[in-house]
């Protein structure tokens, strides 16, 4: 085994050519290396940290606008939550929530247009999720009311309001609502008819159109619990769905085991869970789909990259050949010109690391603050967290070293006589 | 001492064989300054690197100090060569982005050498070669004889047992060549063992001894001194 002895003069020898090589070197050559390994950490972070950005934009929408931090559900197979009373009490006695909104859903055809319909001609109509909510728990809870875009939010002595999502009426929605058929352009004070599953009908009077980029809430309309407790002839309150808001994010893993735990105690069984169990699952596939896309973007750059400073080590070290040759027949060891090369491609790995992570931070992840992507579902941020970033760092350094390193192996190896003679 | 033993080398390019060394026999003494001198083609530059462990011979022997060199791996023999042999080569071969201090104290480096030290040792024998004030300069802003001594200086700093010479004055004037081959006759009388090739007979009676070869045979081996 090689004493430390020896490693360090390795090392020593290998810094010192690495350092005069650099300093020395064609500046040209130089600018080349740092500007591509600049370029590669940039295609290693801003596509992937874009993309990153919209899904965890597409899931705070989501928390905010709909799950709240904790969203309990019926129990498999039933149609509302077991025991509201106790869990509401429960809740109303939890010192770190700051609100929860317990909601009916009923499934509606909404129309629109239908008095001046005659013969033949039929509404404009679209399929709806009908959320029944109290309007002043709901504020607690979620950014519904802050995310009204035309007239106003639903108040607790409504009786027949209806706010619309942004999703079901034409002109707030760029491209594709994800609604096949929506009711046209509505204005506030129009009237729209719910059709329900047994023929009733109700008219409600639009007061307001409420976009989140959240599809899920987008696609619902909401109207006051009390008038479609009432259409849904319930004799007693029921609900839904109930989201929780609470103060502490840190506890919320705590409280939803302090729910299931006084559900399994009464056998009442509710399907409670936290905001990110509780995304839909279409969303939990673009999640991954993004990682994919980004993770495939990322190792196509790096790859690049790679490559880049391969050629350009390679090229360095062939047109040394003579030089490695003269220096193993003075006795300079191959490992120590194998690693000077290596710390050559790492310096300015490093370098363009810097100036890379500079910009970032101080440019890019500002200009994407202020101009977002705005993307149907979300607003594209670059997000950039401290593991994310690191952990590309480390591959373009670990990439950086290998093609450092190869080239030079490759190079180096040959024969000492060949080398010095150019053969 | 290095001694060599039925040396063979032989060049194949497809089915053709090129014997280059036939079998020569050599001993050379702790101090001595030999001269190797022939035509071009007839295998002495390639008999130098053959007892200078940079090429693998195709068969036969090399003794340095009565150990038996020839059958070390690469690493081996390019800590040998650190440790025992210094080089000079005909285009001085000087690393171009290092000064020709840089140039001189790498070797030393490579064996440990504090680099105060190696740049003290660097210095003096700069000095000796009248090329202290030359030391910060690149090889680009050096005369061919400022280089090849700067290459010498590189060979001679670290003291080894044999220094190795090929063709070291083919690229100089003749006012260089001379002031060389005085570097050479000097630390030669310091107890250098100095092995040069050459084909200017004038440089090769100024050393002890001189080894003629013809067609990869020693054709004469005469004794100046």
């Amino acid at each position: 085994m090689k004493s430390l002895n020896y490693i360090r003069r390795i090392v020593r020898v290998a810094l010192f050519v690495a350092i005069k090589s650099i300093r020395r070197g064609q500046i040209t050559t130089k600018l080349v290396m740092v500007f591509i390994l600049f370029l590669t950490l940039l295609n290693l972070t801003v596509v992937g940290g874009l993309l990153n950005g919209i899904t965890e934009d597409v899931g705070d929408n989501i928390k905010k606008s709909f799950t709240g931090d904790i969203f309990i559900e019926p129990p498999s197979g039933y149609d509302y939550i077991k025991n509201t009373n106790d869990l509401f009490s429960r809740l109303n006695n939890y010192d770190t929530i700051v609100g929860y909104s317990g909601r009916l859903l009923k499934g509606a055809t909404l129309e629109y247009d239908y008095k001046h319909t005659s013969g033949n001609k039929k509404p404009s109509s679209t399929g709806t999720t009908l959320m029944g909510i109290n309007p002043d728990a709901e504020a607690t809870t979620t950014v519904l009311p802050d995310k009204i875009v035309e007239g106003r939010f639903l108040e607790s002595n409504d009786w027949d309001a209806i706010v619309l999502g942004s999703s079901l009426v034409d002109g707030y929605t760029k491209g594709s609502t994800g609604v096949s058929d929506t009711l046209g352009y509505v204005s506030i004070g129009d009237k729209v008819r719910a059709r329900f599953s047994n023929g009733n009908t109700f008219e409600f009077t639009v007061v307001g159109v409420v976009h989140t980029k959240a599809s899920t809430v987008d696609q619902r309309s909401f109207v006051n619990y009390k008038i479609l407790r009432q259409l849904s002839g319930l004799g007693s309150n029921e609900y839904s769905e109930v989201a929780i808001r609470t103060n502490d994010q840190t506890a919320v893993s705590s409280l939803v085991k302090y729910l299931e735990d006084a559900d399994a105690h009464t056998n009442y069984n509710n399907d409670i869970k936290e905001a990110s169990e509780a995304m839909p699952k279409a969303i939990a596939d673009l999640k991954k789909a993004f990682a994919l896309i980004g993770n495939l973007v990322g190792a196509t750059a790096v790859l690049i990259g790679l490559v880049t400073v391969f050629v350009i080590i390679f090229i360095n070290a062939s047109s040394r050949r003579r030089q490695i040759g003269i220096l193993k027949a003075q006795g300079i060891e191959s490992s120590a010109l194998i690693l000077s090369y290596i710390f050559q491609a790492l310096f300015y790995t490093i370098i363009g690391i810097i100036i890379g992570t500079a910009v970032l931070f101080f440019f890019l992840q500002g200009f994407f603050e202020k101009h977002p992507l705005s993307l149907p579902m979300a607003d594209g941020q670059l997000l950039l967290g401290f593991n994310y970033v690191t952990m590309r760092i480390i591959i373009l350094m670990v990439s950086s070293l290998i093609s450092g390193f190869i080239p030079a192996w490759l190079i180096i190896r040959q024969n000492t006589l060949d080398s010095i003679l150019g053969r | 001492m290095i001694r060599i033993k039925n040396i063979v080398k032989n060049f194949i390019s497809g089915t053709v064989v090129t014997k280059v060394l036939k079998g020569i026999d050599l001993e050379i003494p702790t101090g001595q300054f030999v001269a190797v001198i022939g035509p071009s083609g007839s295998g002495k530059s390639t008999l130098l690197y053959q007892m200078s462990l940079i090429d693998r011979p195709t068969n036969g022997e090399v003794f340095v100090g009565g150990q038996l060199v020839s059958n070390l791996n690469e690493s081996e023999k390019t800590i040998f060569r650190l440790e025992n042999f210094g080089f000079v080569f005909q285009d001085y071969a000087l690393i171009p982005e290092f000064t020709a201090m840089d140039n001189a104290i790498l070797p030393n480096l490579m064996l440990g050498t504090d680099i105060n030290v190696a740049k003290k040792m660097a210095e003096k024998v700069f000095e000796s070669f009248g090329i202290a004030h030359l030391a910060t300069h690149l090889p680009s802003q050096l005369s061919g004889g400022e280089q090849q001594r700067v290459s010498v200086s590189r060979a001679i700093v670290k003291k080894p047992k044999i220094l190795f010479a090929d063709e070291p004055t083919a690229n100089l004037d003749s006012v260089a060549s001379l002031q060389l081959m005085k570097v050479f006759k000097k630390i030669n009388k310091d107890g250098q063992t100095i092995i040069m090739v050459t084909h200017e007979e004038n440089y090769a009676q100024m050393a002890d001894r001189v080894i003629q070869i013809k067609d990869g045979q020693i054709i004469k081996d005469t004794m100046l001194k």
